[in-house]
């Protein structure tokens, strides 16, 4: 009884804690802007000032609901990654499935001119969407490749090394997209691959919100398949799961949520691997009844710290996404890696 | 109700149906499970145990002949209705290290639970006997890697308990477990098919089997599958015929497999009881045999376990020893010198 109840308090926590870190990603950014004019604007006043209007409606508010979303789906498909192939190391960077939704991209981006900003409006193939399902066939070949040979290869070890291998191979033909490449090309896709938040403008979140949305129901309705899964495939049987549908929707989600986040916001590495870790450190379970809202509410509230943080230490440049994230992801991975014959979900 | 809860006629077991590669490992298979009964599966490494069960539990598609389970086609059943018919426990690695042990039970629910898997009062009931009944009560909210080897299987037996299946299938449930969390699983199965479940098991340990197994299922490549009542195998000789060889033989009085021995010497042995069954195995093991004639030349007789005595009625020699170890120095000795 005394552990439900410490789960609805960590919960509530939590829920509180994204409000605040989402209102501190509004009220803070490179520009300055009184507390008491940020709230005029939210409330649908205005502050006087057309630029500080613009920055936090069109360019904070946007970021704030992409880091919480984006945050959320890569923590989520890093936890369905781990449980639907037994294997507490997968992660949508690991397994690749980043890399392919980037070849995608760069395919679009490099060869055919798409871009996720306006910068290259009037492109032939209608922007942003086209750059979204590039990502997607990307990351969904990716997928296929990794399941095929985790049909044949039993290791959970050999399967991430060939992960790693089917990212090499993916980044060997973006190197080759980027050297034929024009110049503005190379340096808009080097940008996007940095990560960030604030390629979803206002006009883009509905397409961009429906995406993750239904990524993320579609995992929400996995819950109990997902706990039979954790006793391995015959016992999983047994109890009557249809394994393999299950899986196929587990990594539909996946696949979606990861390519949807990186076509927006470039590929974001160690969310994915590290919250899931993070949820079940702090939850000591693995029920996924409780493990999967509170990973998909710390994905929301890490992304949400990390785009804090890239805007935080000098105040007049903003860091790219990727070099905050290795550093918050790394320690965790490396303390999971370290403990494992302590950490429960290991044994 | 109907006597057999299995029952298969003219079955086949194997790989790849319907393909170039079909690989067939029995053909003709007739048995029947009998209802409320501890069966046990043996037979040797490669045997086909496992196909044989997986095929049992629906894991694996049968390759021809009629397989039955509750009087219906095994093939006809859902899902749901096998997974509420048949619990399966297996020694597969489980990744559920961070589930605690009445959620690992409450698993055993899944099929009778609804969409999110919510569990009704009555299901939390059947969850706590379960846990009582397979004697885990005490470690229910212990996580699973908390738990030895023996503590484990018996949570994944309770699952099968909360799956309120009216037949539970194990596959080698006492491989890797040490002596006594051994007998206690098998004791744990014998009084759940006492209370009316029916249950299969396969297993190596052929003792443990004799000793607790209402019925045994003998499965060789070389005799196919041989199916009775224990004590009818042991007597009809099916015991030994499956596993004599050149080294090894059954012996029925004690249950077990000896060492076959062609005893260079012959003694003649008086003692009771243990001290009898004990002093019979160093004496086997040093090779000599025990004889039964009156004028045998050499004697031993056992008062106590301190107390041996040995003698040689032609020399009329006669030596003491006060433990096992000096008699046996004596016995080697002795056919040290006769080689």
């Amino acid at each position: 009884m005394r552990r439900e109840h410490s789960a609805i308090l960590f919960f509530t926590l939590l829920c509180i804690g994204v409000f605040v870190l989402f209102l501190a990603n509004l009220f803070w950014g490179s520009v300055t802007i009184p507390v008491e004019k940020v709230v005029r604007i939210l409330l649908g006043g205005s502050s006087g000032r057309e630029t500080w209007d613009y920055i936090v409606l069109q360019s904070r508010l946007p970021q704030s609901m992409t880091a919480v979303m984006a945050g959320a789906a890569l923590a989520v498909s890093g936890l369905m990654l781990q449980t639907v192939f037994n294997n507490p190391l997968a992660g949508p960077s690991i397994l690749g499935i980043n890399a392919g939704a980037s070849l995608g991209v760069a395919i679009v981006m490099l060869l055919l001119g798409g871009s996720v900003g306006g910068s290259f409006t009037g492109t032939p193939l209608g922007g942003y969407v086209a750059i979204v399902v590039g990502a997607f066939l990307g990351a969904a070949l990716v997928l296929a490749v990794i399941i095929f040979f985790s049909t044949l290869v039993r290791s959970n070890v050999m399967l991430l090394i060939i992960g790693l291998m089917v990212g090499y191979i993916t980044s060997s033909l973006i190197s080759l997209l980027n050297f034929f490449a024009t110049a503005e090309g190379v340096f808009s896709y080097t940008m996007w691959g940095m990560g960030d938040f604030s390629g979803v403008s206002m006009e883009q979140m509905p397409c961009f919100g429906t995406l993750i949305m239904l990524g993320l129901i579609i995992s929400l309705l996995l819950v109990k398949p997902m706990n039979a899964l954790l006793l391995g495939e015959r016992y999983a049987e047994n109890l009557g799961v249809r394994v393999r549908r299950v899986r196929v929707w587990m990594l539909a989600a996946t696949g979606l949520m990861t390519a949807v986040t990186t076509a927006f916001c470039g590929p974001i590495s160690f969310i994915g691997l590290a919250v899931p870790h993070m949820a079940r450190l702090l939850l000591g379970s693995s029920n996924h009844t409780i493990l999967l809202p509170v990973t998909l509410l710390l994905g929301g509230a890490v992304s949400l710290f990390c785009n804090l943080c890239c805007t935080l230490p000098g105040g007049a440049s903003i860091l790219p996404l990727n070099v905050i994230t290795p550093v918050l992801g790394v320690p965790v991975i490396l303390y999971v890696i370290v403990n494992q014959k302590r950490i429960q979900y290991f044994n | 109700m109907e006597r057999y809860v299995f029952s298969a006629e003219g079955l086949a077991i194997g790989y790849d149906r319907a393909t170039k590669r079909e690989k067939r490992l029995y053909e003709g298979l007739h048995f029947g499970l009998r209802r409320g009964t501890l069966t046990c599966l043996i037979g040797p490494n490669g045997a086909g145990k496992s196909t044989l069960l997986r095929t049992l539990s629906g894991s694996q598609p049968l390759l021809s002949g009629k397989l039955m389970l509750e009087g219906r086609p095994l093939e006809s059943y859902s899902r749901t209705e096998l997974s509420r018919t048949l619990g399966l426990v297996l020694t597969d690695r489980t990744h559920a290290g961070g589930l605690r042990v009445r959620e690992v039970i409450a698993l055993g629910r899944y099929p009778h639970s609804g969409f999110f898997g919510r569990l009704s009062a009555q299901d939390l009931q059947i969850v706590e006997q379960a846990l009582s009944m397979a004697g885990v009560s005490h470690k229910a909210d212990s996580y699973m890697a908390e738990l030895s080897d023996g503590e484990r299987q018996k949570v994944m037996i309770a699952k099968a308990l909360a799956q309120e299946c009216p037949v539970v299938v194990l596959d080698e449930p006492t491989a890797f477990l040490d002596v006594s969390s051994r007998i206690e699983v098998m004791n744990l199965l014998h009084d759940l098919a006492r209370g009316g479940r029916t249950i299969l098991l396969s297993t190596h340990d052929i003792e443990q089997a004799l000793m607790l197994a209402d019925r045994l299922w003998l499965l060789s490549p070389s005799r196919g599958m041989v199916c009775g009542t224990t004590e009818d195998m042991v007597f009809r000789g099916e015991i030994g015929r499956f596993f004599d060889s050149e080294a090894i033989a059954f012996d029925p009085v004690r249950g077990k497999f000896l060492l076959r021995s062609r005893p260079q010497w012959r003694v003649r042995l008086d003692a009771e009881g243990a001290l009898r069954y004990w002093t019979e195995n160093l004496l086997t093991r040093n090779g000599f045999g025990v004889s039964l004639e009156e004028n045998c030349r050499c004697r031993i007789r056992v008062r106590a376990a301190d107390n041996l005595e040995f003698s040689d009625t032609e020399t009329a020699h006669m030596e003491l020893f006060d433990s096992f170890e000096a008699l046996e120095r004596c016995l080697r000795e002795i056919s040290g010198r006769k080689e």
